[in-house]
C-alpha cells in the first residue's frame, strides 16, 4: 500500500510545473551565470593586461627623467606617453581622465639630484579609475615596476656594471607546481590551482545550500496543499496507519526532490566548467584541471551520501511544516525563517577556515544534517576524509528518523487542528 | 407406539402451569435484554456526546441513533456542530466525553475497524489536481481491497458513479467544481461502505449537479442498502433524501424523528418551517 501512496505523491508533484520551474530555472541559469561571470572576468583581465596610456608630469626636466620617459615609450606594456609640466594637480587629473590616460606619473623637482646623491627619489603614480571592476587595476603597479627596472639599469650602467636590474632582482627562473598532499598529486601552475580549489570550496556550500532549501520549500508547499484542499482530511479517514500516510508523502516528495537536486547539481557542474574555461582563456590559456575531478572518489561518495541524507532530512522537515500549516501561505511563512537556520551556518562555513574551527562547533556543524554537506564539501576538497565521517552520516540519518517518529505522532487530525489554530492565532497576533 | 401412548399418564394443563410458563418467558426476556441478545444494534450510536475546543463547547451532550440502511439527516445552522459530529464519527476528532459507536465499535478505541466501515466526504473536499480521477480511484480501491476481483469491481463502480466518461482519465485540475464533487462522492461510495458520511455533498453546486448527486446517493442507497448520514442546508434536499432527521443548534439536539411525524407534531408545513421555528426559538 505504501507503494501506491508514494506513486500518488510522486505523480502529483512531478506533474506540477510549479515544482519543476525552480529546479529547471536553476539548472539553466547556473551555466548562463558561469558564462556571464567568466566573460566579465575575461574582459576585466583583458583590460588590466592591455598596454597603458601614460601621462607624465615632469617637474624635474632632467636628462634622467627624459631617459626614463623615452625608455617607457619603447616598452610593449605602454602604448602612449605624453609629457606635461604643471603644478595644478586637479587640471592634470582632469586632463588625464578626459584624454583616456590610465596612469599618471609625477617626477618631482630634484629627482635627478637625489639619484646622483644615492638618495631614493619620490615618484608619485596615480591610477586613473573610470569604473568599478571585480579585479583591482594593476596598471600603476606595472608602470612602477617598469620605472624601477629602467632606473636600476641606468644606475648599474653609471657604475659600469654590464647587466640588467631585472637579472639582479630575479636571478633564477622559477617553475611553480602545486603538490596536493591529500591526493599525492602534483599539478602545473602555482596559485592558479589553489585559487581554483578555493573558489570551489567556496561555491560548493552555496550549491548545497540552494539544493537543500529547495527541497524544504517543495516538501512544505506540497504538504500544505493537501491541508488546504482537505485531501489530507480524506487520507486520514482511510483505513491506513498514520506512519504509512507520512512515509508515502515523504518518500514521494523525496524522490521528486532527488531528481530536482540532480538537475541543480548538473547546473552547478556546468557552471564550474564554463567558469573554469572562461578563467583559463582569460589568463592566456593556462591549463586548468576541472576541480571536481581532483576530489577523491571516497570523498565524493561521502559528499553525495551526505547530500542525499540532508535532502531527506529537509524533506522530512518540509513535510512536518506542511502538515502543521493549514494553507500554503503559512507553510511559506514558517519555512522561510527556518531556511535561515541553513543559510546563516552556510555563510559561516563559506568564509571560515574549517580546519581551525572550535571542535565543538565543528562537531555540531557535522552532526546537523542541514549543515553537514556544506562543511564536508569545504573540508574534503583539500583534506582526506575524517574517520568520524560515517558516524556523522549516521547522526544525520538518526535526525531524520527522530523527526519522522515525532511527525507521525502528530499526524492525528485532532492534534493538527489544535496546532494549526495555535499557529494561525500566533500569525494574527504578529500582524496586529 | 400406540401402546406407549396408552401407557403415558394423562395430564391436564392447569392455570398455574400457564402462570409458571409466563414467568419463565418474562425471566428469559429479562435475561436476553441483559445480555443484549435479540436486540437490533443501531448502525450508529451517539450518547451524551460533548466536544470542547479549548474553552469553547461545540457539542453539549447530543444523543441519537441511526439504524442500518437508514438515510439520516443532520441539519442545523452554521456552527451548530454538524461537521464536528461527523468528524468524530469518522475518527478524525476525539470526543471530550460521551460514547460514539459504529456497529458496536468505539470510535476512540477501535479506530481502524471504524475506518474500515465508514467512508467520509468532508465539506469542500478538494482533489489531487495533477492526478486523473481514474488514478485517484485506483489508489482508493487499493487501500480497501486486496483481491484483484474486488479491486476491479470497486474501480469500475467508482468510474460509473463519477459519470465522467472519458474525462475520468484527464487530470482533475481540468474539472469543474461539480465534476470534482462528483469525483469525491464517487470516491466515498465506491468502496461500498457500511456507513457513508456526507458533509454537505451539494454545497456550492448548481441545480443540475446537485440533482445528479442526489440521484447518485438515492440510487446507491437503494442498491447497496448503505447507511447514510448527510448534512445539508437545503431542506428540500433533506426531505427528499432522508428517512429521519436530527436538528441541532449551538451543540444541542433540538429534535429528532421522521420528517412527516416532526412536521405534524410541531404543526408546520415543511422542514424549513420546522428549522426556522425551532432554531429561532433556541436562539431567542
Amino acid at each position: 500500500m505504501l507503494n501506491e501512496l508514494i506513486k500518488k505523491e510522486f505523480k502529483d508533484l512531478v506533474r506540477d510545473p510549479r515544482i519543476w520551474i525552480p529546479f529547471i530555472i536553476s539548472a539553466l541559469i547556473l551555466p548562463v551565470m558561469g558564462l556571464v561571470l567568466s566573460l566579465s572576468m575575461k574582459e576585466s583581465v583583458a583590460e588590466i593586461t592591455s598596454p597603458s596610456n601614460v601621462l607624465v608630469n615632469d617637474l624635474d626636466r632632467s636628462e634622467l627623467t627624459s631617459y626614463l620617459i623615452n625608455s617607457l615609450r619603447d616598452v610593449r606594456a605602454v602604448s602612449k606617453v605624453e609629457v606635461v609640466e604643471t603644478l595644478d594637480m586637479d587640471a592634470l587629473l582632469n586632463y588625464a581622465s578626459n584624454q583616456g590616460f590610465d596612469v599618471v606619473v609625477l617626477f618631482e623637482k630634484g629627482f635627478n639630484t637625489a639619484v646622483s646623491q644615492n638618495v631614493r627619489p619620490n615618484i608619485t603614480i596615480i591610477d586613473v579609475v573610470k569604473s568599478a571592476s571585480f579585479i583591482p587595476s594593476l596598471k600603476s603597479t606595472i608602470i612602477a615596476s617598469l620605472i624601477n627596472e629602467l632606473l636600476g639599469d641606468y644606475i648599474l650602467r653609471s657604475y659600469g656594471v654590464n647587466t640588467s636590474a631585472y637579472f639582479i632582482k630575479s636571478p633564477t627562473n622559477i617553475i611553480t607546481l602545486t603538490y596536493i598532499a591529500t591526493y599525492n598529486q602534483t599539478l602545473p601552475g602555482g596559485s592558479t590551482i589553489y585559487t581554483q580549489l578555493s573558489i570551489t570550496s567556496f561555491m560548493l556550500p552555496i550549491a548545497f545550500m540552494v539544493i537543500t532549501i529547495g527541497v524544504l520549500q517543495m516538501a512544505a508547499t506540497s504538504t500544505a496543499i493537501e491541508n488546504e484542499e482537505k485531501t489530507l482530511e480524506v487520507l486520514l479517514t482511510l483505513p491506513l496507519s498514520r506512519f504509512k500516510i507520512l512515509m508515502g508523502k515523504l518518500l514521494g516528495s523525496f524522490a521528486v526532490a532527488l531528481i530536482g537536486s540532480a538537475l541543480n547539481i548538473a547546473g552547478f557542474i556546468i557552471y564550474f566548467y564554463v567558469f573554469s574555461i572562461g578563467i583559463s582563456s582569460a589568463v592566456g590559456g593556462a591549463e586548468l584541471t576541472p576541480t571536481l575531478t581532483l576530489i577523491q572518489p571516497t570523498s565524493l561518495t561521502y559528499l553525495v551520501v551526505s547530500l542525499v541524507l540532508a535532502s531527506f532530512a529537509m524533506a522530512t522537515l518540509g513535510v512536518t511544516i506542511g502538515v502543521l500549516s493549514s494553507d500554503v501561505r503559512i507553510a511559506t511563512t514558517v519555512s522561510s525563517p527556518l531556511s535561515m537556520l541553513v543559510i546563516i551556518p552556510s555563510y559561516y562555513i563559506m568564509f571560515a577556515d574549517v580546519s581551525k574551527l572550535n571542535p565543538v562547533v565543528k562537531s555540531l556543524l557535522y552532526a546537523i544534517p542541514f549543515t553537514q554537506p556544506m562543511i564536508m564539501s569545504k573540508e574534503l576538497i583539500l583534506s582526506k576524509p575524517d574517520q568520524l565521517l560515517p558516524l556523522w552520516l549516521l547522526t544525520s540519518l538518526a535526525f531524520s528518523i527522530i523527526l519522522i517518529s515525532l511527525t507521525s505522532r502528530i499526524l492525528v487530525f485532532e492534534k493538527l487542528v489544535r496546532i494549526q489554530r495555535a499557529i494561525s492565532r500566533f500569525k494574527r497576533v504578529g500582524r496586529t | 407406539m400406540e401402546n406407549m401412548l396408552r401407557e403415558m399418564p394423562k395430564h391436564s394443563v392447569t392455570l398455574s402451569d400457564v402462570y409458571l410458563f409466563g414467568t419463565y418467558i418474562i425471566e428469559f426476556k429479562y435475561l436476553c435484554d441483559a445480555l443484549g441478545v435479540g436486540r437490533v444494534m443501531p448502525a450508529v450510536e451517539v450518547r451524551n456526546l460533548v466536544k470542547n475546543y479549548g474553552s469553547f463547547t461545540a457539542l453539549k451532550g447530543i444523543s441519537f441513533d441511526v439504524n442500518e440502511g437508514e438515510v439520516f439527516g443532520l441539519i442545523g445552522p452554521n456552527g451548530a456542530g454538524k461537521t464536528t459530529t461527523f468528524r468524530i464519527l469518522a475518527t478524525l476528532l476525539v470526543p471530550t466525553s460521551g460514547v460514539v459507536k459504529i456497529y458496536g465499535y468505539d470510535v476512540v478505541k477501535d479506530q481502524l475497524n471504524v475506518r474500515k466501515l465508514v467512508s467520509y466526504l468532508p465539506e469542500d473536499a478538494g482533489v489531487y489536481k495533477n492526478l486523473s480521477a481514474y488514478e485517484y480511484f485506483k489508489l482508493i480501491a487499493k487501500v480497501y481491497f486486496q483481491s484483484t476481483y474486488d479491486y476491479a469491481e470497486c474501480l469500475e463502480l467508482g468510474v460509473k458513479l463519477s459519470g465522467l466518461g472519458d474525462k475520468v482519465y484527464d487530470r482533475m485540475k481540468t474539472y469543474s467544481k461539480g465534476m470534482k464533487r462528483r469525483v469525491q462522492v464517487a470516491r466515498a461510495l465506491m468502496v461500498k461502505p457500511k456507513i457513508a458520511i456526507l458533509d454537505e455533498p451539494t454545497a456550492g453546486l448548481d441545480v443540475m449537479y446537485s440533482h445528479t448527486i442526489r440521484e447518485i446517493i438515492k440510487e446507491f442507497v437503494r442498491t447497496y442498502k448503505t447507511t447514510v448520514l448527510i448534512s445539508s442546508h437545503n431542506m428540500l434536499e433533506v426531505e427528499g433524501l432522508c428517512d429521519r432527521v436530527a436538528l441541532i443548534s449551538e451543540g444541542k439536539l433540538l429534535t429528532e424523528g421522521v420528517v412527516k411525524e416532526l412536521t405534524a407534531y410541531y404543526g408546520v408545513k415543511n422542514l424549513e418551517e420546522l428549522f426556522i421555528k425551532l432554531v429561532g426559538a433556541s436562539n431567542a
